[in-house]
C-alpha cells in the first residue's frame, strides 16, 4: 500500500433516487463534478460511471483518480430501496412473551408522512408492509422492571420481576432455524435498563447456530439503541435485521469495484447523524438515510468556513424539499425520526422533508376548485414539457421563462414549451377562469409559501430566530426557486454555490469521522436532595460517560484508529421530573467531580429549555431527571478545502453573457439578462432581472435583487 | 365601546353571527366569498399559513407535557378561532374538541366577561365546565385573546385531556358519578393569568383538587405555552396579509368549507331518512349504596337517532326518544354532542384541508330538553358525557355508510362502532406514599370494522384522534409501576365475523406487583354490554364487547417463582383457571365499565377492546382468506369450522369438499331455526300488550314513551292503543 500522504484526491458520491453525483477535490481545493443515472440493480456500475464522468473534466480516468484517492465516501440508496421493494432478509424475532404482535401493531402509527386531509380520511390508512412474518416471531417468558417516576418508593430500574425461561428461548431458536430464517433479532421489554435477558437469549442463539453450523447474524436491541420505547427500538432492530446486511452487500460490491479500479482503502459511508464510518460498521442501520445528511454536512462545512454559525440549509430537488439546520455551529439531532413510514429510535440529523419539488404535480379539485400541490411528483420526467403526463411546477418554471427549453441539463434534454402552455391552459387556467401566466405565477407563490412555512415552523419550534440564520440553498432546483424563499423569509443572509447541484456529494467529502453512543440512565436531582446523594448520582453519570468512551475506543480501534487519535464530545438528555420528553444538551466536561460540575450539567439543560419555551414553562420545583447520556467519539479525517480567487471586476466578463430572455414576474413580462455560471468570476456582481444558467442548475434573480460572487465564488443573494 | 370590530361588544357579535346565519343560510351572511373567488391561490396560502401556525404550536408545546395521554397518545390540540368562537384552523390531535369552542365563547359573552373580569392583551382564560360549553372535565381549554390595536381579532386556544380529574373515581373517565359534585374538579370560565403568564394561585388548584398534580400543572403549562406561541404567530400572519384580509378571510374559511361539505354530501349520499339505535347498560345498583338514593339502580339507555340527508346537502339529526337525564355520569351537553358526533363526520365526509367549525352550519340537531343530551338540572353529572354522546359518532359512520353504499361508493363506507378501554388508578405504596395514574392505550388505537371489500385493518383507528397512537409500554409503565404488562396483543377469534371480518380486538394483560397498602383500578369501556350498532353489515356478525377482567387471589406469583409462564389475555386467564393451570380466589368480568376494584399483589388485570362488525355472511368467506387467518393465528381451526364452515386439516389447509358439505348443513340448520316474520311479530306484540318486560327495559320504555315521536313510532310498530302506558 502506498503512503497515504502521497494521495491527492478526495472522492465523495451521493447516490440519489435518480442521479449519482460525484464531487472530487484535489489537495489545492480544485474540484470537479460528475453525474450518472443511478443503477439500483448494480450500484457499483453507476458509482464507477459517475467517478469517470468527473475524471473526464480533468482529462483523466476514474482509475487515475482512484489510485490517487485518499478516501472515497459513498452514500447509497440501497437501504431505502430494500424497504420500498420489500427485498429484505427473512427475520426471526425473539420477544418478551405477550408482545409478539408488536411488529404488526406498530403502535397504530399508520399515518406517518401523510397529508392533513389524508390523515382525517382514516378509513384509507394502512400499515407498512410487515418486516417480519408473524410465524417467525417467538415469545420468551421474562419481565424486567423499567423502574418508575416514584423512584425508591417502588421497584428500581432493572429489577428482574419475572425470571427468564431459557428453555423457551431454546425452543424458539430451534424453530426459527428450522424455518430457515436469515437473521435473528432479540427484544425484551426494559432491556435498556438491564440487558441481562437479551444478552442471555443472544448467547443461547449463538450457541445453537454454532451447533447447527449455521452462520447467521444475531442482533439484540440493546446493542443498537439502549434507550426506552419498545416500538421504536423494535423498528430499529428490524431495519438492522431486514435491510442493513443486504445493503452492506451492495456497499461491499461498490467497494470491490472501486478497489478493482485502483482504490486502496475501505469505502466510507455516512451515518444518519452525520458521522462517516467504514461500510463494515456493525450498526449499519444508522446509515438508513445518508444522502440528505450529506447536504447538511456541507452546510456545516460552509458554516465553519464562513464563521456564520447559524445556517438554514435547503435542498430542493425534483421530488422533495429537504430542510435542516446548523444552529450555533451544530447540527441538531432527532432521536425518534420517521423514515419510510416507520418510526425509529436512532440519532438522525434533523431533516424535514416535504413533497415539494419542481416535479410536484398540480391539481385543481373539481368540486372545491382548490389548487392542490402533490403529493405525486414527475421526478426526472420534469412535467408535460418533457415526458410526464401531468402538469407540474417545472412546466410553470418553463412557461414563465425561468427555465431554458434548450439548456436543460446543458441541453442534453429538450423541453417542449408549447406542450406545457397547452396543458397548463387546459388543466389550470381554464378550470379556475384565470389568466394562465397570472395563475401560474400564483401557484409558484403557493409553493414558496408552503416551503417558507415549513422552514419558519422548523425554526420556531426550536425557539430560533430566522433573522439570525443564513439561508443556504442547493440541490438541482434550489437556485431556481431561491428568490421565492428569499421573499417569504426574513433571514440574515442568503447564499448558494456554483456546485449547488452536487452539494450533497460535497457534504459527504466534508463529513467528520465519528461514532455516536447513547445510553439510557435514570438520575434524579430534586431541590431538597442532600449533596452527598447528588454527588453519588454524579459518579454514576461519570461512569456512564466512561463506559461509552470505552466503546468508542474499541470500535474505532477495530477500524484502525489509535486511541490517541480519538477525542470525545459529551452530552445529556434531561427533563423536569415528570415530563415525558427530554431535551438534549451538550456539556463541556464528560466527568462530574464536584457539585459545580453537576450544576453545569443542569445549567446546560436549562439553557436549551429556555431557548425554546417561555419562562412560564419552566418547572424547577419538580427537580430534574437525566434520562440519557451520549458520547461522540471523533477521529481525524481529511476534508475538502475551498479555493480563494483574486477578486476581479464587479462587471461580469462579456464572454459570460448569453443575451436576454422574457420572463414573467410580479404580474408582468420583463427582459432578463442571461449569464453562464461557469464563466462568471470572483468579484462579479449580477443585477436582476437576470438568470444565471449552469448545465445542472439555474439561478433566478428578480429585478429587486442582485448577487455577488465573493473571493471563494460563493454566491450572495441580496436586495438592491 | 366593545372589543370587536367597529367597537361592537362581544355579546352582540356572537348574537349577530347566529341571527345572520338563521336569516340568510350563509355563514356570516356571505353570499359571495370574494377573497376566495378573486384570488384562490392567495387564499390557499393564507389558509395554509393558519394551519401551519397551529401545527407548529402543537409540535413545540406537547413536549412539555408529563402526560402520556397527551405526549405519546396525541390527546391535545391547538387552534385558532375568530372572535365569535368559530374554529378556523387547528393542529393535529383531538379533532372533535374544536366544536365545543363556539359554545364556550357564547358563554363568556353572555356572562359579560368583557366588563368583568375584562378581556385584555395577555389575559389567559380557562375552563373545563360542560355547563359552559366544555365537553367534560377531563378536557381542559386555555385560551388567549389576540388583539390588533384595540380590536379583538381572534382567540388562540390550547386544550388537552388530563390524567386525573379528582373525581369519585381515579382517572379521567369516571363511570360512577351521581352529580356534578362527584365529577371532580370543575371550574367555570376563569381568568387564570395575565401578561401571558398564569397566576401562581392557579397551580394550587391542580395540586389540591386532583390526584396527579405534577402532570396536571405541566399540562397547564403546555396549553399556555402553545397558546401564547400561536398568538404571536397569528400576529405575524395579520402583519403579512393586513387586518382587513385577516378578518374577512377567517369568515370566508367557514363559508367556503361549509360549501365544500355540502357538495360532498350531495356527491356521495342518497338523500332520505336513515334510522339508528344504540342500547347500553349502566350499572349503579349496589355500587353507591344508600348515599345517593336516586342513583341506586341500573339503566338501559335508549339512544335512537334519525339522520335526515336533505336534498340541499344539509344534515338534520333527530334524537327524540332518547333516555331522560338522570343522576348518572352519562348526561351530556349540546357542545359534547357536537364535538363527539363530528368525529364521525371527519372520516365520512369532512376530511378537508383543516379542521374547522363549518360543520355547525350544515348539521342541525333536535335534542329534546330534559333528555340525556340536554339536561335541565344544572348539577347533572357529565364526567363521562363522552361515552354516550360518543354513540353519535357511530350514528354518522353507520347511517352514511348505508347512504354511500346505496350509491356505490364502497371505499367510502366505514361502519365503525363503539370501542375502547381505559383505566384510572390510585393507591398507597408500602411506605405510605400516595400516587395515581391511568392509561388510555386501548382507547387511542384499535382495530377496525370490515369494509364492503376488505377485512378490517388491524390496530389502526381512533375516533377522537385521526392520528391513532398506542404509546409505549416502557413509558406508561414508568408512571404506573404496580401494573406490570405481560401481554399487549390481538386476541384470536375476537372480531365480528363475516365474508370480510372485522380487525381483531386488542387485549392487554397486567400482573399487579407490590401495590403496597392499597390500590384501586377503575375501568372505562365504550361498549355497554348490550346491543351494538354495527350489527355487522349485510349478514356480517356484530363485534364482541369491550372487556374488563380481574382475577383476584391468584397463585401467579408462586407459579412464576417456580419457573412457570404467564397468561397473556383474559381469554387465556379464563382457560387456565378452567384447566386448573392457574388458581384464582375470584374473578370479576365486566362487559363494559368497571367501578373501583381493589387489587392485591399477584392479581391479574386484563382488558380488551372489542373489535368491530363483519361485512357479509361468514359462510361466503373465501377459503383462501380463512387459510391465511388460520396460518397467522387470527382464527383458530374450531372457529373456522363453527363460524365459517371451513374444515381445516393438519397442514392448515381447507378441506374443500368437506367444507362445502358443512356449509350446506349450516345453511339448512339456519332454515330450520328461522321463524316467519309475521309469527315473530305476533308473539312479540303479545309480550308488549302484557307489558312483560324485564325491570330495566320496562323503565326504559316508560321513560321514552314520554316523547311523542317515539310514542307514535312504538304504538304504530306494535299496533297498540295510542294511550298505551307503562
Amino acid at each position: 500500500m502506498t503512503d497515504r500522504t502521497e494521495k491527492r484526491y478526495l472522492l465523495a458520491l451521493d447516490a440519489g433516487g435518480t442521479m449519482t453525483d460525484t464531487f472530487a477535490v484535489d489537495e489545492k481545493g480544485q474540484f470537479v463534478l460528475g453525474k450518472s443515472l443511478t443503477n439500483h440493480q448494480n450500484e457499483a456500475a453507476s458509482y464507477i460511471a459517475s467517478v469517470a464522468d468527473a475524471a473526464e473534466d480533468w482529462g483523466t480516468t476514474s482509475s487515475e483518480l482512484h489510485k490517487k484517492a485518499i478516501s472515497s465516501t459513498y452514500t447509497g440508496t440501497s437501504m431505502l430501496n430494500i424497504l420500498l421493494t420489500q427485498r429484505g432478509s427473512r427475520i426471526g424475532l425473539l420477544i418478551t412473551r405477550g408482545f409478539s404482535h408488536m411488529p404488526i401493531m406498530e403502535r397504530g402509527l399508520t399515518w406517518i408522512g401523510q397529508s392533513y386531509e389524508d390523515i382525517l380520511h382514516q378509513q384509507l390508512h394502512e400499515h407498512t408492509p410487515w418486516l417480519v412474518q408473524p410465524e417467525h416471531v417467538k415469545e420468551v417468558t421474562e419481565r424486567i422492571s423499567v423502574g418508575s417516576f416514584y423512584m425508591a418508593h417502588h421497584y428500581m430500574p432493572g429489577q428482574i420481576v419475572i425470571p427468564l425461561i431459557e428453555e423457551e428461548a431454546r425452543q424458539g431458536v430451534k424453530e426459527l432455524l428450522d424455518e430457515g430464517v436469515e437473521v435473528i433479532g432479540i427484544l425484551t421489554i426494559g432491556s435498556y435498563v438491564n440487558p441481562m435477558h437479551e444478552k442471555r437469549i443472544a448467547e443461547i442463539a449463538l450457541e445453537m447456530t454454532k451447533q447447527r453450523g449455521v452462520d447467521i447474524p444475531v442482533v439484540a436491541s440493546y446493542e443498537l439503541c439502549s434507550v426506552p420505547n419498545e416500538n421504536e427500538r423494535l423498528k430499529t432492530l428490524l431495519i438492522q435485521c431486514y435491510a442493513a446486511e443486504t445493503a452492506r452487500r451492495s456497499l461491499l460490491n461498490v467497494e470491490a469495484a472501486a478497489k478493482k479500479d485502483g482504490y486502496e482503502y475501505e469505502l466510507l459511508t455516512l451515518l444518519a447523524y452525520g458521522g462517516a464510518a467504514t461500510i463494515r460498521y456493525p450498526k449499519l442501520c444508522e446509515a438508513v438515510i445518508s444522502g440528505p445528511t450529506g447536504g447538511l454536512l456541507g452546510g456545516k462545512f460552509m458554516a465553519d468556513f464562513t464563521g456564520l454559525r447559524n445556517m438554514l440549509c435547503c435542498d430542493l430537488g425534483g421530488t422533495t424539499f429537504d430542510a435542516g439546520l446548523i444552529a450555533a455551529g451544530l447540527i441538531p439531532v432527532n432521536k425518534s425520526p420517521d423514515f419510510a413510514g416507520h418510526r425509529l429510535r436512532l440519532p438522525m440529523v434533523s431533516i424535514d422533508s416535504i413533497g415539494a419539488g419542481t416535479g410536484t404535480v398540480i391539481h385543481v379539485d373539481a368540486v372545491t376548485k382548490r389548487i392542490i400541490l402533490g403529493p405525486e411528483s414527475a421526478g426526472s420526467a420534469v412535467g408535460t414539457c418533457y415526458t410526464y403526463p401531468d402538469i407540474t411546477i417545472g412546466d410553470i418554471d418553463l412557461i414563465l421563462g425561468f427555465l431554458n427549453e434548450d439548456y436543460f441539463l446543458g441541453g442534453k434534454v429538450k423541453l417542449n414549451r408549447k406542450k406545457a402552455l397547452q396543458m397548463l391552459e387546459e388543466r389550470l387556467a381554464k378550470p379556475l377562469g384565470q389568466d394562465i401566466y397570472e395563475v401560474s405565477s400564483k401557484v409558484l407563490e403557493l409553493l414558496h409559501a408552503h416551503m417558507c412555512d415549513h422552514l419558519s415552523s422548523m425554526l420556531l419550534s426550536k425557539g430560533l430566530n430566522p433573522a439570525e440564520f443564513t439561508l443556504l440553498v442547493y440541490g438541482g432546483s434550489g437556485p431556481l426557486h431561491l428568490w421565492g424563499l428569499g421573499r417569504g423569509l426574513t433571514v440574515g443572509g442568503i447564499m448558494t454555490v456554483p456546485w449547488a447541484a452536487a452539494f450533497s456529494a460535497f457534504g459527504c467529502a466534508a463529513a467528520e469521522y465519528f461514532h455516536r453512543y447513547d445510553k439510557a440512565v435514570t438520575f434524579f436531582l430534586t431541590p431538597d436532595m442532600e449533596e452527598a446523594i447528588k454527588m453519588y448520582q454524579g459518579m454514576g453519570l461519570s461512569a456512564a460517560w466512561q463506559e461509552l468512551e470505552e466503546r468508542g475506543y474499541e470500535e474505532l480501534e477495530k477500524e484502525g484508529i489509535a486511541r490517541e487519535k480519538v477525542h470525545f464530545r459529551y452530552g445529556v438528555s434531561a427533563r423536569y421530573i415528570g415530563q415525558m420528553s427530554a431535551w438534549e444538551a451538550p456539556v463541556q466536561k464528560g466527568r462530574v467531580e464536584s457539585v459545580e460540575d453537576l450544576n453545569n450539567v443542569v445549567g446546560s439543560f436549562e439553557r436549551v429549555y429556555t431557548t425554546i419555551y417561555p419562562a412560564a414553562a419552566r418547572f424547577p420545583e419538580a427537580g430534574y431527571q437525566i434520562t440519557e447520556v451520549y458520547v461522540e467519539a471523533v477521529a481525524e479525517k481529511i476534508k475538502p478545502m475551498t479555493l480563494k480567487y483574486t477578486l476581479k471586476d464587479k462587471k461580469a466578463p462579456q464572454k459570460a453573457s448569453k443575451g436576454q430572455r422574457d420572463a414573467y414576474i410580479d404580474g408582468k413580462w420583463l427582459k432578463f439578462d442571461i449569464w453562464e455560471m461557469d464563466l462568471l468570476e470572483a468579484g462579479n456582481r449580477i443585477d436582476g432581472p437576470a438568470i444565471i444558467e449552469h448545465p445542472m442548475t439555474t439561478l433566478v434573480i428578480p429585478p429587486q435583487n442582485y448577487v455577488d460572487f465573493d473571493e471563494h465564488r460563493f454566491i450572495w443573494y441580496k436586495k438592491k | 365601546m366593545g372589543i370587536c370590530y367597529q367597537g361592537k361588544p362581544l355579546k352582540e357579535a356572537v348574537a349577530e353571527k347566529e341571527r345572520i346565519f338563521k336569516e340568510t343560510g350563509y355563514a356570516y351572511g356571505l353570499k359571495e366569498i370574494k377573497l376566495v373567488e378573486s384570488d384562490p391561490a392567495k387564499f390557499m396560502r393564507f389558509q395554509l399559513r393558519l394551519v401551519a401556525a397551529c401545527i407548529s404550536a402543537r409540535e413545540t408545546a406537547k413536549l412539555i407535557s408529563a402526560n402520556p395521554v397527551a405526549m405519546l397518545q396525541g390527546e391535545l390540540l391547538f387552534m385558532l378561532a375568530n372572535p365569535e368562537g368559530d374554529c378556523i384552523a387547528a393542529s393535529y390531535g383531538l379533532a372533535g374538541h374544536i366544536q365545543a369552542f363556539p359554545f364556550i365563547i357564547r358563554s363568556i359573552a353572555n356572562l359579560g366577561f368583557e366588563e368583568d373580569p375584562g378581556i385584555n392583551v395577555g389575559d389567559i382564560f380557562a375552563t373545563n365546565d360542560s355547563y359552559y360549553g366544555a365537553p367534560h372535565n377531563a378536557d381542559n381549554y386555555n385560551w388567549v385573546p389576540v388583539f390588533h390595536k384595540d380590536e379583538l381579532i381572534a382567540w388562540s386556544v390550547g386544550l388537552n385531556h388530563i390524567v386525573d380529574v379528582g373525581g369519585l373515581q381515579p382517572g379521567n373517565l369516571g363511570t360512577i358519578s351521581p352529580n356534578t359534585f362527584t365529577d371532580g374538579f370543575i371550574y367555570p370560565p376563569t381568568k387564570t393569568g395575565e401578561n401571558f403568564r398564569q397566576h401562581g394561585w392557579w397551580a394550587l388548584h391542580w395540586k389540591r383538587r386532583t390526584r396527579t398534580e405534577a402532570f396536571n400543572v405541566l399540562d397547564d403549562k403546555m396549553r399556555t405555552a402553545g397558546a401564547v406561541s400561536l398568538h404571536n404567530k397569528i400576529l405575524e400572519i395579520v402583519e403579512e396579509f393586513g387586518v382587513d384580509y385577516f378578518r374577512q378571510g377567517l369568515r370566508e374559511v367557514i363559508e367556503r368549507e361549509r360549501r365544500v361539505l355540502v357538495e360532498r354530501i350531495k356527491a356521495m349520499a342518497v338523500p332520505g331518512k336513515y334510522g339508528y339505535l344504540h342500547l347500553s347498560t349502566v350499572k349503579y345498583k349496589g355500587v353507591v349504596g344508600t348515599l345517593f338514593a336516586t342513583s341506586n339502580r341500573d339503566w338501559v339507555l335508549h339512544e335512537p337517532a334519525e339522520l335526515n340527508v336533505l336534498r340541499d346537502g344539509k344534515l338534520f339529526v333527530d334524537v327524540e326518544g332518547l333516555t331522560s337525564e338522570a343522576d348518572f355520569h352519562c348526561n351530556g351537553s349540546e357542545s359534547a354532542v357536537r364535538m363527539l358526533s363530528s368525529l364521525g363526520c371527519w372520516p365520512m365526509f369532512a376530511y378537508t384541508l383543516t379542521l374547522n367549525t363549518a360543520l355547525q352550519y350544515m348539521t342541525d340537531w333536535n335534542l329534546p330538553p330534559g333528555s340525556m343530551f340536554n339536561p335541565q338540572n344544572p348539577y347533572a353529572a357529565t364526567v363521562m358525557s363522552l361515552s354516550e354522546t360518543g354513540k353519535m359518532i357511530w350514528m354518522f359512520h353507520n347511517t352514511l355508510s348505508l347512504a354511500y353504499f346505496t350509491r356505490g361508493f364502497l371505499e367510502e363506507c366505514d361502519p365503525e362502532d363503539a370501542c375502547g378501554v381505559g383505566y384510572g388508578m390510585a393507591g398507597v405504596l408500602a411506605d405510605g406514599f400516595p400516587w395515581a395514574g391511568g392509561d388510555m392505550a386501548l382507547i387511542t388505537c384499535w382495530s377496525a370494522n370490515a369494509l364492503p371489500y376488505k377485512d378490517g385493518e388491524l390496530a389502526y383507528f381512533c375516533a377522537p384522534n385521526p392520528q391513532p397512537d398506542q404509546g409505549e409500554t416502557e413509558s406508561s409503565e414508568f408512571l404506573q409501576p404496580t401494573n406490570l404488562t405481560i401481554g399487549k396483543k390481538f386476541i384470536p377469534n375476537y372480531c365480528g365475523h363475516g365474508k370480510f371480518r372485522g380487525g381483531l380486538g386488542i387485549g392487554m394483560c397486567q400482573l399487579i406487583v407490590d401495590p403496597g397498602q392499597y390500590l384501586v383500578i377503575a375501568g372505562f369501556a365504550a361498549t355497554g354490554g348490550m346491543m351494538r350498532v354495527a350489527m355487522g353489515m349485510c349478514g356480517g356478525y356484530p363485534g364482541p364487547n369491550d372487556i374488563i377482567y380481574f382475577a383476584h387471589d391468584t397463585n401467579m406469583r408462586e407459579l412464576l417463582a417456580e419457573g412457570k409462564t404467564y397468561p397473556r389475555d383474559f381469554v387465556e386467564i379464563g382457560k387456565w383457571i378452567k384447566e386448573g393451570k392457574l388458581k384464582a380466589g375470584s374473578v370479576d368480568l365486566f362487559k363494559g365499565a368497571a367501578p373501583n376494584i381493589p387489587c392485591k399483589d399477584g392479581d391479574l388485570f386484563s382488558s380488551a377492546t372489542s373489535a368491530m362488525g363483519g361485512w357479509g355472511d361468514p359462510l361466503e368467506r373465501e377459503f383462501a382468506l380463512i387459510e391465511k387467518d388460520v396460518h397467522y393465528g387470527w382464527i383458530t381451526p374450531d372457529v373456522a369450522a363453527t363460524v365459517y364452515g371451513a374444515v381445516i386439516d393438519d397442514e392448515g389447509k381447507v378441506k374443500v369438499a368437506e367444507s362445502q358439505d358443512l356449509r350446506k348443513k349450516m345453511r339448512n340448520k339456519r332454515r330450520e331455526r328461522s321463524v316467519d316474520t309475521k309469527e315473530w311479530w305476533k308473539k312479540e306484540r303479545e309480550q308488549v300488550l302484557r307489558k312483560a318486560f324485564s325491570e330495566d327495559v320496562y323503565n326504559m320504555y316508560a321513560d321514552c314513551l314520554k316523547y311523542s315521536k317515539f310514542r307514535s313510532d312504538f304504538t304504530a310498530m306494535w299496533q297498540v292503543p295510542a294511550d298505551y302506558k307503562l
